[in-house]
C-alpha cells in the first residue's frame, strides 16, 4: 500500500505540474481505480478540473469509469514511467478496464510525462 | 468487487448485442447471395450450421484465452504467448490489412444496397465520404453510447428475421431449395462456402477487450460469444432459408435482404432492408473501427509499428496517426477495388484472412495449456482439445478453400492473399528486429 500511494502521489505532484497534461485532461473528470495485488493496494485517483485532485483507498466495490489492474510491482513501474504501460498492456500484464477513449487518454498521459 | 445482478444482465446484453452488430455486415449478406450461387436448400444451410458451429467451437477457446488475459487486445497478447513475438506481429498486421480490405467492401455493398433508394449516389465519392466521416467520428473522440449499439442492433435483428419469416409465410414449402444448384454439391463445394459462411460470423470476439471488470471474464464475456453465434445462427439462418427460392432475382444477387424486403413489402421493404444495411454498416464500424485504430496505436507505442502510428492528440487524446494510418489504408483499398472491380476478390480475402486468424486461436488455446498449464483460467473451454485441433485444421482448409469460391477469381484472391500474409510477415520481421525503446530497455534493471 504504502509504495503504490507513494508512487501514485509524486505521479499525481508531476501531472499538476505538467502544463500540457492538464491541458490533455482538461474536461476529463474521471476517476481511475488502481488496484494491485497487496491486499490493500487498492487507491482511487480523482481527475477533476484539469488536475489530479484526489488520492484515497478504493472500496472493494468501488464503481469507476477506469479499472487498472496489476501487480503492485508493475504498477509502480508503469506510474514512475520505467516501464512502458501500452507495452505492460499488450503483454497482458496491466489489465485495463475503460472506454477504448480513455484507455488512450490515459497512455496519452504517461506518453506526454515520459516520452 | 462483484456488480449487482441487473448491472451484470446489461453488461452480458451489450456484449452480445456488440458481437451480433459486429457480424452483420453489408459484406455478410454479399457473401450469403454468393454462397447461394454454389449451395442451395439444405446444403446451404448444412454449410451455415457447419461454419456456426466451428464458430461456437471456436468463442469457447477465445473466452478461454480471455479468462486468461482479461482486457487484452486478442490477436496481439493470445499468439504472442502461444507462438512468440513475430509470429503474433505477422498475424496483428494482417488483421491491420484486413480492416483496411474490409471497409472498402462494406462501403461497396452498403452504396450497392443505397443506390436501390437513390440511384444518383456516386459510388467512389459517396465511399469516400463514407470514410471520411468515420475517420472524423474517430478522431473526434466520439463513441455511440452502448444503448444505442443494443437498440440498433436488435432492431436489425428483429427486421432480418421478421423479413425472413414473414417471406416463407408467404411461398409454399415447395418452393424452398427449387433453384438447382449450378454444380453439384460436392465435399470440395461443400467445404469452400462453409468457409465463406465463416465470414457471416466473424468479429463477435471483438468484445473480449470489452469487460468492465475481471468479473466480466468469469462468465459474461465468454459466454456472451456463443449466445450471439446462436442469435446469428437463427439470422442467418432465416435469410438463407427464406431467400433461397429468390435468387433468380438477378438483381439483387449479392444482396439477398433486398430481395426479400422486394417480396415482402415491394418498395418499402426494399428501403426498410436498406435501412438495415445502414444499421448493419454503423454497428459494424461503430465497435469495429474505434477498437481497431487503439490496438494500432498501443503496437505502435511498443515500437512495432511506424512511429506516425503512436501520435495522440494532446487537446482531444485521441490517436489520430492510428486512425490516420486506418483510414488511409481505407481509402487506398476503396480506390483500387473500385478501380479495378475487385470487391468479390477482396471479400474473399477477407474470408480467407479471418480463417486463418480462427485457426491460429484455436491453437493458442491448446499450446497455451502446454506451455502455462497453472496459469489462472477463470473460464476454461469445455471443448475437448483434440476438438478443438480439429476445427483449427478446418479453419485453416476453409482459409485456402474460400479463395477458391469463383473460379474466375481464383488467382487473383490467391495473389492478393499471399500478398498480404507475406507482406505483414516481413514487416513484422522488420519491426522485431528494431531495437527496443529506451523504457523497455530500461525495465530488468527495474525489477
Amino acid at each position: 500500500m504504502a509504495e503504490l500511494r507513494a508512487t501514485l502521489e509524486r505521479f499525481q505532484l508531476r501531472v499538476n505540474d505538467n502544463a500540457r497534461v492538464r491541458a490533455l485532461i482538461t474536461g476529463w473528470d474521471r476517476t481511475l481505480v488502481v488496484r494491485g495485488t497487496g491486499p490493500e493496494d487498492a487507491l482511487a485517483v480523482r481527475f477533476e478540473g484539469g488536475l489530479v485532485r484526489d488520492l484515497r483507498p478504493a472500496m472493494a466495490d468501488e464503481k469507476a469509469e477506469v479499472i487498472l489492474h496489476a501487480e503492485t510491482r508493475v504498477l509502480c513501474d508503469v506510474f514512475t514511467g520505467v516501464a512502458n504501460p501500452a507495452q505492460e498492456f499488450l503483454e497482458g500484464t496491466l489489465q485495463v478496464f475503460a472506454s477504448d477513449r480513455d484507455q488512450v487518454k490515459l497512455d496519452a498521459i504517461a506518453l506526454i510525462l515520459w516520452d | 468487487m462483484r456488480m449487482s445482478s441487473a448491472a451484470s444482465r446489461s453488461e452480458f446484453v451489450e456484449h452480445v448485442a456488440t458481437a451480433v452488430g459486429m457480424a452483420l455486415a453489408c459484406s455478410g449478406y454479399a457473401m450469403l447471395g454468393e454462397s447461394q450461387r454454389l449451395l442451395s436448400g439444405g446444403w446451404l444451410l448444412g454449410a451455415v450450421l457447419a461454419a456456426g458451429l466451428s464458430c461456437i467451437v471456436l468463442s469457447f477457446s477465445v473466452g478461454e484465452l480471455a479468462a486468461m488475459f482479461p482486457s487484452a487486445p486478442g490477436i496481439r497478447t493470445y499468439l504472442r504467448h502461444a507462438f512468440g513475438d513475430t509470429a503474433s506481429l505477422a498475424l496483428t498486421l494482417l488483421l491491420f490489412s484486413l480492416v483496411g480490405l474490409f471497409a472498402s467492401v462494406e462501403v461497396h455493398y452498403f452504396l450497392a444496397a443505397a443506390r436501390e433508394v437513390l440511384p444518383e449516389l456516386s459510388e467512389f465519392w459517396t465511399g469516400v465520404a463514407v470514410i471520411v466521416m468515420v475517420c472524423a467520428v474517430n478522431l473526434v473522440g466520439l463513441e455511440a453510447p452502448r444503448r444505442m449499439q443494443v437498440a440498433i442492433t436488435a432492431l436489425l435483428v428483429l427486421s432480418l428475421v421478421g423479413f425472413s419469416w414473414a417471406a416463407l409465410a408467404q411461398s409454399d414449402s415447395a418452393s424452398l431449395g427449387r433453384n438447382a444448384p449450378p454444380v453439384p454439391p460436392s465435399l470440395a463445394t461443400f467445404v469452400i462456402v462453409s468457409g465463406g459462411c465463416v465470414f457471416l460470423f466473424t468479429g463477435f470476439e471483438w468484445v473480449t477487450s470489452m469487460g468492465r471488470s475481471p468479473e466480466s471474464y468469469r462468465a459474461r464475456i465468454p459466454v456472451a460469444m456463443p449466445v450471439s453465434l446462436c442469435v446469428l445462427l437463427v439470422v442467418i439462418g432465416s435469410l438463407a432459408w427464406a431467400s433461397d427460392g429468390l435468387r433468380s432475382e438477378a438483381r439483387y444477387a449479392l444482396m439477398p435482404h433486398l430481395a426479400l424486403g422486394a417480396r415482402v413489402g415491394g418498395p418499402l421493404g426494399v428501403q426498410c432492408m436498406v435501412m438495415a444495411s445502414l444499421a448493419s454498416m454503423i454497428t459494424t464500424f461503430n465497435a469495429g473501427l474505434m477498437g481497431a485504430s487503439r490496438l494500432l496505436y498501443a503496437v505502435s507505442r511498443e515500437r512495432r509499428f511506424f512511429e506516425w502510428g503512436a501520435r495522440v492528440s494532446a487537446r482531444r487524446g485521441t490517436p489520430y496517426g492510428a486512425v490516420f494510418s486506418l483510414s488511409g489504408l481505407a481509402l487506398m483499398a476503396h480506390a483500387l477495388t473500385h478501380a479495378l472491380h475487385a470487391h468479390g476478390t477482396v471479400e474473399l480475402v477477407c474470408a480467407a484472412i479471418y480463417c486463418l486468424v480462427y485457426s491460429a486461436f484455436l491453437v493458442a488455446t491448446v499450446r497455451l495449456r502446454q506451455l502455462r498449464p497453472g496459469s489462472p483460467r477463470v473460464f476454461r473451454s469445455p471443448i475437448p482439445a483434440w476438438v478443438q485441433l480439429l476445427v483449427a485444421a478446418l479453419f485453416a482448409l476453409m482459409s485456402c478453400a474460400v479463395l477458391a469460391t469463383d473460379i474466375r477469381l481464383v488467382s487473383a484472391s490467391v495473389s492478393v492473399f499471399m500478398a498480404a500474409v507475406v507482406g505483414s510477415a516481413l514487416l513484422a520481421r522488420y519491426f522485431v528486429q528494431r531495437a527496443p525503446s529506451p523504457r523497455a530497455a530500461l525495465r530488468p534493471q527495474s525489477s
